[in-house]
């Protein structure tokens, strides 16, 4: 049984991340977003380079697909009828309903129920609550921002959803758009813009705190009462909607307040909601096994608060295909569940499920280009760059699924320095030069690096560092990290290479501000081209500038 | 955007208005003073007398706005805006007496029927 899962949905303002995967007969699975391929970052338009690659990938036809889900929300049988006539509007415009794959009748799962079916299956759980939260969703016809649900053996059933006005995603997305960022793109810069406000006066933070606590969804525990939501403008642009925010308290708040303290009390607020919806959760639920999805939980500075405070009693597992491209997995997972009633992935699964590229397609590739190109033992060349202080490229091997760089797409350096960070923000990366990095620590070495360490392997989740002075260049203003976790098995080449630097490597994803991680070896060396990296490793071959 | 420009959009985006030529140039040396930084211009302009007595009005505005959002559940008109943040400005009416208001309203009374 072939499944094609879909993530997207248009024509909306907040589509994006549109992403496909695919389950084979033999339960492999592949995935991809569609900007990794048209190299727009976020793309949300129909995914018909990623659904081509899927199949060329897989040495499949359209026709040897079995089933199509679609995992954004517009379950068929409840689906409003404004929404059905909103997407058939869309399909029929767009050609999704004139192609072979209207033909085989796609399935549309609701939005919350398959964030919770990715993170489930995920997570090894057998019996589990899930909290599903973003900015919104449909599930059952009706638009909402989240919900909870119960999960025993398989089998998953919702106990509550949470409106669309009362959205905490699109709140944090707001209020990211007056820090002078994009809202569903820029809310991990609120986060770490959040710890920069340290030095603000206590009654500054006071008063802007209680401000904040009256834009947010009123949340006690897990009820909700309304405060009108955030408020948004539209201006139609082509053929395209941009939106803007015009609710008038965060038009205010950003004349009266620096954008670090709007970001720290946006930041607290969240967690400050977070930890008390939990808490009750467990009391209303007497659940020890806690699964958190939905685009909320990419916050990993909120997680790391969450895991503090129930950690040593309760169960938790971050879904790191949190956001919406992960729904493409949880459509075909919840397919193949509906098919077979089992799950066909194993707990803390590796996240490359990408394409992979020969040796003679890199040197095809590199040939183009005026660049050195040196046969080598790969992690012993990497080794060696990193520890004369370069910063180089890492290609091998799938691509990461994902919004992070694991160590196959990756751009590395040593983490021991600050100025490893500034080169990197400003040369390579071509960003904020205040904004962190996360770093990969070998498994061996976590304990000593952080405090109460335990394995997270996908960059979910953030700790403290038991000694941030000694590697600035990965460590933020508030002693914070957000490593990767590597255990050899995993990744045996990128483990040997992050253990022969001592431990610890800086690592970011391969790509430049703006740009979506690189996918093939012309994304890569056109990325060398055009930042100051030293040198990339693309399979066996380490590329140097001509100098 | 060049320096000034920048330090013109962030003067604008506070007072709504543009910084006249001997402002901009004492923020451009506040700029250079303070290794290039855009915040300690912010920082510069947000401990001003002139900011102190603008976040006066400003949070009263805010006050009234916060009433539309967390009892009428609506973004407030210009006008109603308007209007009863003079009340509080011109101590006609308090926070209180203006939420009470707010409350008795067709309005809200329509909203939780």
């Amino acid at each position: 049984m072939n499944i094609l899962g879909i993530s997207h949905l248009e024509p909306s303002t907040f589509g994006h991340y549109t992403s496909v995967a695919i389950l084979d007969d033999d339960t492999n699975l592949f995935a991809i977003s569609e900007e990794r391929v048209s190299r727009i970052k976020n793309d949300g338009g129909y995914p018909s380079n990623a659904i081509q690659l899927c199949l060329n990938q897989n040495n499949l036809r359209l026709d040897n697909i079995d089933n199509i889900a679609v995992g954004f929300g517009l379950e068929k049988q409840h689906m409003g009828q404004k929404m059905e006539a909103k997407f058939c509007s869309y399909a029929k415009d767009s050609g999704y309903k004139k192609t072979a794959i209207e033909r085989k009748n796609p399935i549309f799962y609701d939005h919350q129920y398959i964030h919770a079916r990715t993170g489930y299956a995920l997570s090894g759980f057998k019996k589990a609550l899930i909290i599903c939260l973003d900015g919104g969703g449909v599930d059952n016809g009706e638009p909402n921002s989240g919900g909870m649900f119960l999960a025993d053996n398989g089998e998953i059933q919702p106990i509550k959803y949470f409106p669309m006005y009362h959205s905490l995603g699109l709140t944090y997305g707001a209020i990211t758009e007056i820090c002078g960022f994009t809202m569903t793109d820029g809310e991990g810069k609120t986060m770490t813009l959040a710890p920069m406000a340290e030095n603000e006066s206590e009654e500054n933070k006071d008063k802007i705190y209680q401000r904040m606590c009256k834009v947010f969804p009123n949340f006690k525990g897990t009820d909700v009462k309304s405060n009108g939501g955030v408020t948004f403008i539209g201006k139609f642009l082509h053929d395209t909607t941009i939106v803007s925010v015009n609710d008038t308290r965060l038009l205010l708040l950003k004349k009266l307040y620096h954008k670090n303290l709007i970001a720290w009390a946006a930041q607290k607020r969240m967690e400050d909601i977070l930890i008390d919806f939990v808490t009750t959760a467990i009391e209303q639920t007497g659940m020890k096994n806690i699964v958190f999805s939905g685009g909320i939980f990419l916050n990993m500075i909120m997680n790391m608060k969450i895991q503090q405070k129930f950690g040593d009693k309760i169960n938790l597992f971050f879904n790191p295909l949190a956001s919406d491209h992960g729904n493409a997995i949880g459509a075909t997972l919840e397919q193949y569940y509906q098919e077979t009633g089992k799950n066909p992935i194993s707990p803390y699964m590796s996240l490359y499920l990408g394409s992979s590229y020969s040796n003679e397609e890199v040197l095809s590739s590199a040939n183009r280009f005026n660049f050195k190109i040196t046969k080598v033992n790969k992690t012993d060349s990497a080794i060696d760059l990193i520890e004369r202080g370069k910063v180089i490229g890492w290609f091998q091997g799938r691509s990461e699924f994902g919004p992070r760089g694991l160590g196959n797409r990756s751009i590395l350096s040593l983490a021991t320095e600050q100025k490893y960070k500034d080169v990197v923000n400003e040369k390579v990366k071509k960003r904020e030069a205040w904004r962190p990095f996360c770093p990969t620590i070998i498994e061996e070495k976590s304990e000593e690096m952080l405090v109460n360490s335990i394995y997270a392997p996908y960059m979910i989740l953030g700790f403290e560092m038991k000694n941030p002075e000694l590697y600035p260049a990965v460590s933020h203003v508030d002693g914070t990290t957000r490593p990767q976790i590597l255990k050899k098995d995993v990744n045996p080449d990128f483990y040997e290479v992050v253990k022969g630097v001592g431990g610890i490597v800086l690592n970011t994803s391969f790509n430049l501000a703006g740009d979506p991680i690189v996918e093939t070896p012309h994304d890569a060396l056109m990325t060398l081209k055009n930042s100051e990296m030293d040198a990339i490793i693309i399979n066996d071959f380490l590329i140097e500038q001509n100098k | 955007m060049d320096i000034k420009s920048q330090i013109s959009e962030i003067y604008s985006m506070i007072f709504n208005e543009t910084p006249n030529s001997d402002t901009s140039d004492t923020l451009i040396h506040q700029y250079k003073e303070n290794n290039n930084s855009m915040d300690a211009v912010e920082y510069y302009l947000r401990g001003g007398e002139k900011f102190k007595k603008l976040c006066y009005e400003l949070e009263k505005e805010l006050d009234i706005a916060e009433l539309y959002y967390n009892v009428l559940e609506r973004m407030p008109d210009k006008e109603g805006l308007e209007f009863f943040k003079n009340q509080l400005l011109q101590n006609k009416k308090s926070l209180k007496s203006i939420e009470s208001e707010f409350k008795n309203s067709e309005e809200f009374k329509a909203k939780r029927s």
